[in-house]
């Protein structure tokens, strides 16, 4: 009867939260500003992150330190007109923290140390979809250390390897006849590498990038504090337990024309191999695993940049569009992460003196209403979310 | 202002950076549940229950808890001889003997400090009053929670108890007691089937039939679910709930357990040594017995030799002396409720052994026959209660059966001497009171 009771209880447990959310790709206020569409065009401390062979062509060293500040609104409107639910407005900061220099005239080392995957969700205690989530956080921390390497005047190439320390906290209604709640907590630490390529066909004017980063398989163990109605306490003892999550294959490819002196364009297409979120099973100590389908599949991100250098010295302006697709099917869509096509929108602007920089940049992102119809994750009906990032750096340049 | 600033910066940060630090998730202490499993064999469940009261036939029937009585007791079956005939003579009563003790599984040793009249509470719901003379324990070798009357319980009336567990109630080891997950169904306002009468039409997300529907097999689930609808309506039927909130004093919510029980509506004279129900000798012709509810006086006839009446009283020294003409003292019995009084015309001579029956001709009122007390029809058994010092009758300790066995082994000799009986007419089947005792040399009893 006691592990049955715990199989019940578990058929409203959610998985973490994923997705291209969950993925915030954009580590500098400098690249925030245009769309972060930089894979051909970085010239940043946080070229460690966008692509490493960048790193080769750069002279000198230099730091910087800074992150986003998400705000994020969710709302829910179930489809049999039930009332609307508000998540509770989220606030949480991404650090990013880079630095780089010059080993020889073409082998630069660097390191990132930063925050690229990172959700926080609160929905109210009584919303319709409380089963399926109430809160969901999943945090990570990278570490990066890279190398860049100057093959010729046109190509340079770069690699890393990266150590992801991660952790999950889930908070789900159990059924309503069982009562009370579930709260799920892990961490864990992966690992992976990049690699990455810069070709200038025709320095400064033309340039074309390439990276690959790679999925990142994490093991969580963690502890499940079941909280249901005391008599079914017994049957719903705490205990461990562990999922595994692995983080997607990342391929970003870049084109950067300057068409003018004072004007660089760029365009990224990026996709993110999802598919290696096709399910999640919990296992727990005593309890029966529980089998979560995801069906997850590549997600096709589109990026547009535009950074023009003002006739103010030191001074950039910036902007760019992002089109950002989904990678969750609507039948599994869960509002642990109620993620959606998305357009935004960036602007940026940025100012250099002497050896000082300092970016700031904003990015609107709406998330088009996305439908869950599945009933079996969450709730069914509508998802609407519009969240905002405003990024900042500082850094400072030496010997370029 | 500033610095409210600069703790919210410092707390977003902290944010950001607290990736490296897994989640503090607790580990709660586990409650332990009070028992039921009516699966068991025996069923650990409360007791005495109402649900074992035929609704149709208004008597106890042993066939709802799945044990059939056999109609012929002498014959071989599966049970004993004596456990058989005292089936056949609880199927004949409307409700449970007025001295059953009430008892229900516990999850362990109850903390004597928290088995207290406060959390263990029985309503006479007849009355709508507490039955306060009531004895609680714990039975450490079957593991129960006992609740014994000081004397008895009232004929015809039912009664409700109530234990309660959570944070105010009993403890086991210092643990709190909670309601096992069955009761924790009955005790919600809603149907435990959503509406259906029948198992095929219970909806498939129906939640208390998912919940179930988790632990067995769907056909199971839906007849289990509707087990607990149909007992669910019952206590619903009964307020039992509501009386034991009220005056109870035990929420709903903080009942571990709960159950109710009738006793038989007929009259009966209690044979219970231990609480003092015996014949009392009240001076050298008068014996007096207490009867528990309202009998006729009219139906009061004394046996005499060649004429059986409904109250005899025997001089056994003589009898099995086959001296039967002095075994049959003369004497008047007279009814003051609630005391029945047998005035012989000689005084009892002490150090004899006497015998006082009363039959079920001897009736309410409205008709209804007194009937025996359970002590009273194992003397009258003609199955053995004792196999190799084991008791053959549930309910009945080894000790007692012993004890009891003496008796019916002693009486047997009269009910199946066919002369004595030509004389005296003692019909097993009709006796509803048989007491033996010896008259002490010094003539008190």
């Amino acid at each position: 009867m006691r592990a049955a009771i715990v199989a019940f209880a578990l058929l409203a447990l959610t998985g973490p939260a994923r997705a291209s959310g969950f993925l915030i790709y954009d580590a500098s206020a400098e690249a925030l500003g245009k769309a972060s569409a930089v894979t051909a065009s970085t010239n940043e401390p946080a070229a460690v992150w966008f692509n490493p062979g960048a790193l080769g062509f750069m002279k000198g060293g230099g730091a910087s330190v800074g992150g986003n500040l998400v705000l994020a609104t969710n709302t829910f409107q179930p489809k049999d007109g039930g009332p609307e639910a508000k998540a509770k407005p989220a606030r949480f900061f991404l650090p990013a923290i880079f630095a780089e220099g010059a080993v020889s005239d073409r082998l630069h080392l660097g390191i990132a140390a930063l925050t690229a995957f990172g959700l926080g969700i609160h929905w109210p205690q009584d919303w319709v979809g409380r089963e399926a989530t109430i809160e969901a956080s999943v945090q990570t921390f990278g570490i990066n250390p890279t190398a860049g390497y100057r093959l010729t005047d046109r190509i340079g190439i770069g690699a890393g390897f990266q150590a992801v320390r991660a952790t999950v906290d889930f908070t789900n209604a159990l059924p309503a006849i069982v009562g009370g709640t579930v709260r799920v907590g892990g961490g864990t630490w992966g690992y992976g590498g990049n690699v990455a390529l810069l070709f200038k066909a025709i320095p400064e004017t033309l340039q074309l990038g390439l990276t690959y980063r790679s999925r990142v398989k994490l093991k969580f163990k963690g502890r499940a504090d079941f909280d249901p109605n005391p008599e079914f306490a017994s049957s719903l003892p705490d205990q461990g337990g562990k999922a595994d999550l692995t983080l997607p294959d990342i391929i970003t490819a870049g084109v950067m024309w300057r068409p003018t002196p004072r004007l660089a364009l760029s365009f990224d297409p990026d996709v993110a191999l999802w598919a290696t979120y096709d399910r999640l099973v919990l296992d727990f100590d005593t309890a029966p695993d529980k089998i979560f389908e995801r069906r997850f599949h590549a997600a096709l991100t589109a990026r547009l940049g535009a950074d023009w250098t003002s006739s103010v010295p030191g001074l950039n302006l910036r902007g760019g569009l992002i089109y950002d697709q989904n990678p969750s099917p609507k039948d599994t869509l869960a509002p642990s992460l109620p993620d959606a096509h998305r357009l935004e929108a960036a602007v940026g602007i940025g100012y250099r003196r002497g050896w000082l920089k300092a970016d700031l940049a904003y990015l609107f992102v709406y998330f088009l209403p996305s439908e869950s119809t599945g009933g079996t994750e969450g709730p069914i009906g509508t998802y609407r979310t519009i969240s905002h990032l405003i990024g900042i750096t500082v850094g400072a340049q030496f010997g370029r | 202002m500033v610095l409210a600033s600069r703790r919210r910066l410092w707390r977003v940060l902290a944010l950001g950076l607290s990736a490296a630090c897994t989640p503090e998730i607790g580990t709660d202490p586990v409650p332990a549940s009070m028992p039921f499993d009516p699966t068991a064999v025996p069923p650990r469940v409360p007791e005495p229950t109402h649900v074992l009261v035929n609704p149709t036939t208004k008597r106890l029937d042993f066939a709802i808890a799945g044990i059939t009585v056999p109609a012929d007791c002498a014959a071989p079956g599966p049970l004993p001889q004596a456990q058989c005939e005292f089936y056949q003579y609880l199927q004949r009563l409307d409700g449970y003997p007025t001295v059953t003790p009430a008892r229900t599984p516990a999850p362990g040793p109850i903390d004597p400090a928290t088995l207290t009249p406060d959390n263990v509470v029985v309503v006479d719901a007849t009355s709508g009053q507490v039955v306060r003379e009531v004895t609680l324990g714990f039975d450490a070798a079957a593991g129960y929670l006992t609740i014994t009357p000081k004397t008895r319980w009232d004929v015809g009336h039912l009664y409700v108890i109530g234990v309660r567990g959570y944070a105010r109630g009993i403890k086991t080891g210092g643990r709190e007691i909670v309601a096992p997950v069955p009761y924790y169904l009955l005790k919600q306002d809603s149907s435990l089937t959503c509406g259906a009468t029948a198992p095929e039409a219970i909806a498939d997300t129906c939640p208390p039939y998912a919940l179930l529907a988790s632990s067995m097999a769907p056909a199971a689930a839906r007849t289990t679910a509707l087990q607990l609808e149909a007992l669910r309506a019952s206590y619903n039927q009964l307020h039992t709930t509501e009386l034991l909130a009220m005056p109870g004093n035990i929420p709903r919510g903080e009942l571990a357990m709960y159950w109710a029980f009738p006793t038989h509506s007929s009259p009966v004279a209690e044979v219970d040594p231990p609480t003092g129900a015996v014949p009392k000798l009240v001076d050298a012709n008068t014996l007096s017995v207490t009867v528990n509810g309202a009998l006729d006086p009219a139906k009061l006839v004394p046996t005499v030799a060649g004429k059986p009446g409904t109250v005899t009283l025997l001089d056994l020294t003589e009898v099995m002396a086959m001296n039967l003409a002095a075994g049959l003292p003369a004497f008047t019995a007279s009814l003051q409720a609630p005391t029945l009084s047998l005035k012989t015309t000689a005084p009892l001579v002490p150090g004899h052994q006497y015998g006082l029956f009363l039959t079920s001709g001897i009736t309410s009122p409205d008709g209804k026959p007194l009937v025996p007390s359970p002590v009273s029809f194992l003397l009258t058994a003609r199955g053995a209660l004792v196999k190799d010092g084991k008791s053959q009758v549930g309910g009945v300790s080894d000790a007692d059966a012993v004890m009891l066995e003496s008796g019916r082994a002693a009486l047997r000799e009269l009910f199946d001497n066919a002369a004595i009986q030509v004389i005296i007419g003692l019909d097993r089947a009709k006796l509803a009171y048989v007491y033996a005792f010896a008259l002490p040399a010094g003539g008190s009893q």
